[in-house]
């Protein structure tokens, strides 16, 4: 993985000494809270409910085994004890005081990590394919340009006061992971007739109150051009984007009000005045330099198949529905992507303690070369795993409650903070996550009912994506009470799609059964298990699911 | 108003005229872009002294092409710090024009934005009065270093990828 050099490591130790002065001046009472806002926004410090808190970076999702023990000691000597992992795959403390913050920041320092741009109108963390350089079905690893990005990004003098936030994501691969269709600009590489890597360009697509699924306005983009290319689209972006209505000021509005065909010409023109030749050289000497760090770790030749590990999976039913479900495939014969659900049954999605932290990094040091990666479903993967191990991580991992079999089932539920943390939030999100994973605890249930995504957000800003989940539930407040409206058919892979409302909300104590009641309508209507919960509502449509749904209630 | 320039406090020798102030002829002046583009603008270069112009943050540099040669100043208008328009002209007029006279921020700027606006091409900065200025020098040991590649003012912050390939010399005397 990436490591710092002396320019990142000065960089970043400067931007900490700035931000401490800075905190220094407010507890001396020097700044007032409103001067000092815009100062801990850009350092990734929000005033929250109960308390301060504070979102670190995991650039593109990936830590090491060193970076995750940190994490680990950072949330028990300055936090509960706990940390939560977001759909942006970076982590967040909800309870650091605002004097330990410095110490905190320089905490992540040591291993080369930070808090810069993870809040405030600007570019924000980069994010990517959990499986980024190890999926089986990769055009080629998207992490050199996704650093690129990172650095260039980087207190970015002319866009660090956009209109509003800004989400780049890029995948490498053409089964999208990262979810880039809905981001400010999404990324996705293909090769050119020659051989030759480049992008797709994907623009204005977004969640939030107005979910809309981007749209292309590049095709192919040689690779090298990347920088000013997007440079480009930034400033179109700064320039025109609205600033009269913060609801109205994401760059998909720009693109939807001008027309995409408008905003193309305009970032096509941008990017013809410039003679760009210096910043393709320096940029792909950049990507060169980068590369040489993600060069693959030293695989063994191992045979594809591993007899013990077979005898295992025909021995012990829950290992081998631990591996149905939780290891994808890796491009390396041999070897395995190990997904580690941090959804148990009950349990608040994304949220790690400092023991189970540490247990990660101590696994992926023994058996994934001591790489760590953050889904932004908020589960963490440990990328390069010889399937012969998997056995004895599958024990180490279920010994420690960490081996819950559910990815992409009905309770590998992605929720946002909600009511329990937002100040935003107009409903809980937490609890009924937790509720539904409850009652669909039985896992054999679960297989049955298959590929299933649920995402639920407190509050209309959606961090939840439910608008992009097959089951959506997004949380209001109808006259001081929580009102539950469902979603169903988004998607948020290469299909992009936005889910359509089935009707009037429910309250807190029927949401449960209305989710039951979405996935009998399924079970009972669909064509055998093969047809998805996705496939069968793309059939029969929204209509069937609102008359069975809200007959019987 | 008290004025930065280049690093210095300096007396501001312009003057701003709204457009329903009458124009003196032999001072430098700086006036709004309605005036520039109205009939007697023209005529404003012709009375021998300096001329600069004040963009607000709605209106497009590309307004100004037409007199770009014969404009010593640009000053640029920031109605709040968070509407950071005035980056971008910045940046285009340095990048795409290659203006070579002052390019001034005037209006709701903060300290802290100080190292951003000298890396666009701002080299002049009016300070609201009230603002403590030795918290803007203060401000000018922002970071050190920069990873953009199209940085005008490499000055203010060494360029941390041309460093890297050798092209500049690396790290500043820390
Ligand atoms: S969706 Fe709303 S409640 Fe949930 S985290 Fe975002 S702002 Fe807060």
């Amino acid at each position: 993985m990436y490591r710092y050099d002396e320019f990142d490591a000065r960089f970043v130790a400067e931007r900490t000494a700035q931000f401490k002065d800075q905190v220094e001046r407010r507890l001396r009472g020097e700044l007032t809270e409103e001067e000092f806002r815009p100062l801990r926004l850009m350092n990734g410090l929000y005033l929250q409910l109960h308390a301060y808190m504070l979102r670190v970076a995991v650039p593109y999702g990936v830590l090491s085994s060193r970076q995750m023990r940190q994490l680990a000691m950072i949330a028990e000597r300055f936090d509960k004890g706990y940390g939560h992992f977001t759909t942006r795959q970076n982590i967040q403390y909800n309870w650091p005081r605002l004097e330990d913050v410095p110490l905190i920041l320089e905490a992540l320092a040591e291993v080369e990590m930070h808090a810069i741009q993870t809040s405030g109108n600007c570019i924000r963390n980069v994010t990517t394919d959990q499986y980024a350089g190890v999926a089986a079905d990769e055009i080629e690893d998207p992490r050199p340009h996704c650093e690129l990005l990172r650095q260039w990004s980087s207190l970015h003098p002319e866009f660090s006061f956009l209109p509003r936030k800004f989400k780049i994501a890029v995948t490498g691969a053409p089964f999208d992971r990262a979810a880039v269709k809905v981001h400010d600009i999404g990324l996705r590489m293909h090769r050119n007739e020659q051989g030759l890597p480049g992008f797709e360009v994907i623009v204005g697509g977004g969640l939030g109150r107005t979910p809309m699924v981007g749209k292309t306005i590049r095709g192919f983009l040689p690779a090298d051009e990347l920088l000013p290319y997007v440079t480009a689209i930034m400033r179109v972006y700064n320039r025109f984007g609205r600033r009269d209505n913060k609801y109205k000021a994401r760059i998909k509005i720009l693109v939807h009000e001008i027309g995409v065909d408008a905003f193309s010409e305009l970032v096509e023109a941008e990017f013809a005045k410039g003679d760009h030749g210096e910043a393709i050289e320096l940029a792909a000497a950049e990507v060169a330099r980068i590369e040489a760090y993600f060069a693959p770790p030293a695989y063994e030749a191992l045979a594809e198949k591993d007899p013990a590990h077979l005898a295992h999976l025909f021995e012990n039913k829950a290992f081998a529905r631990w591996v149905r479900h939780n290891v994808a495939q890796h491009k390396v014969p041999g070897y395995s992507i190990a997904n580690i659900s941090l959804k148990p049954t009950g349990g608040i999605p994304g949220d790690a303690t400092a023991d189970e932290m540490r247990l990660v990094a101590d696994l992926a040091e023994r058996y994934s070369f001591a790489e760590i990666r953050v889904a932004h479903e908020q589960n963490l993967v440990l990328p390069d795993v010889a399937t012969r191990d998997l056995w004895a991580l599958w024990q180490a991992l279920d010994a420690a409650g960490l081996a819950t079999p559910n990815l992409n089932l009905v309770s590998d539920i992605i929720a946002c903070p909600g009511m329990d943390y937002c100040a935003l939030a107009t409903a809980r999100s937490i609890p009924i996550a937790q509720a539904i994973s409850r009652r669909f605890a039985d896992l054999s249930r679960q297989e049955d009912v298959g590929d299933l995504h649920i995402n639920i957000s407190g509050c209309i800003n959606a961090c939840g994506h439910h608008h992009v989940a097959h089951l959506g539930i997004l949380g209001l407040e109808k006259k001081g009470v929580e009102s539950y409206q469902i979603t169903l058919g988004g998607s948020a892979d290469e299909n992009a799609a936005i889910g359509q409302l089935i009707g009037p909300g429910f309250a807190a104590h029927e949401i449960v059964d209305a989710v039951e009641a979405v996935v009998r309508v399924y079970l009972d209507g669909r064509r055998g298990q093969e047809e998805r919960f996705l496939d069968f509502f793309r059939r029969v449509g929204v209509k069937h699911f609102k008359e069975a749904i809200y007959a019987t209630a | 108003m008290p004025l930065l320039k280049n690093g210095e406090w300096i007396l501001d020798t312009w003057r701003f005229y709204a457009d329903d102030q009458p124009i003196p002829s032999a001072r430098p002046k700086i006036v709004t872009l309605a005036r520039l583009q109205g009939d007697d603008g023209e005529f404003l270069f012709h009375c021998g002294c300096n001329l600069g112009v004040r963009l607000e943050s709605h209106e497009k540099v590309e307004e100004l092409e037409p007199w770009l040669e014969r404009l010593q100043l640009i000053a640029l208008v920031f109605p709040k710090f968070v509407d950071g328009r005035a980056f971008s002209s910045a940046a285009m007029l340095r990048g795409h024009y290659g203006f070579k006279g002052e390019i001034r921020a005037v209006g709701n700027v903060l300290v802290d934005q100080y190292p951003f606006m000298r890396r666009v091409g701002f080299d002049a900065f009016e300070v609201e009065p009230g603002r403590a200025q030795d918290s803007w020098k203060k401000a000018r040991i922002g970071i050190g270093l920069a990873y953009q590649y199209d940085d005008t003012s490499e000055a203010e912050a060494t360029a941390v990828w041309r460093a890297r390939r050798g092209v500049r010399p690396a790290l500043a005397a820390e």
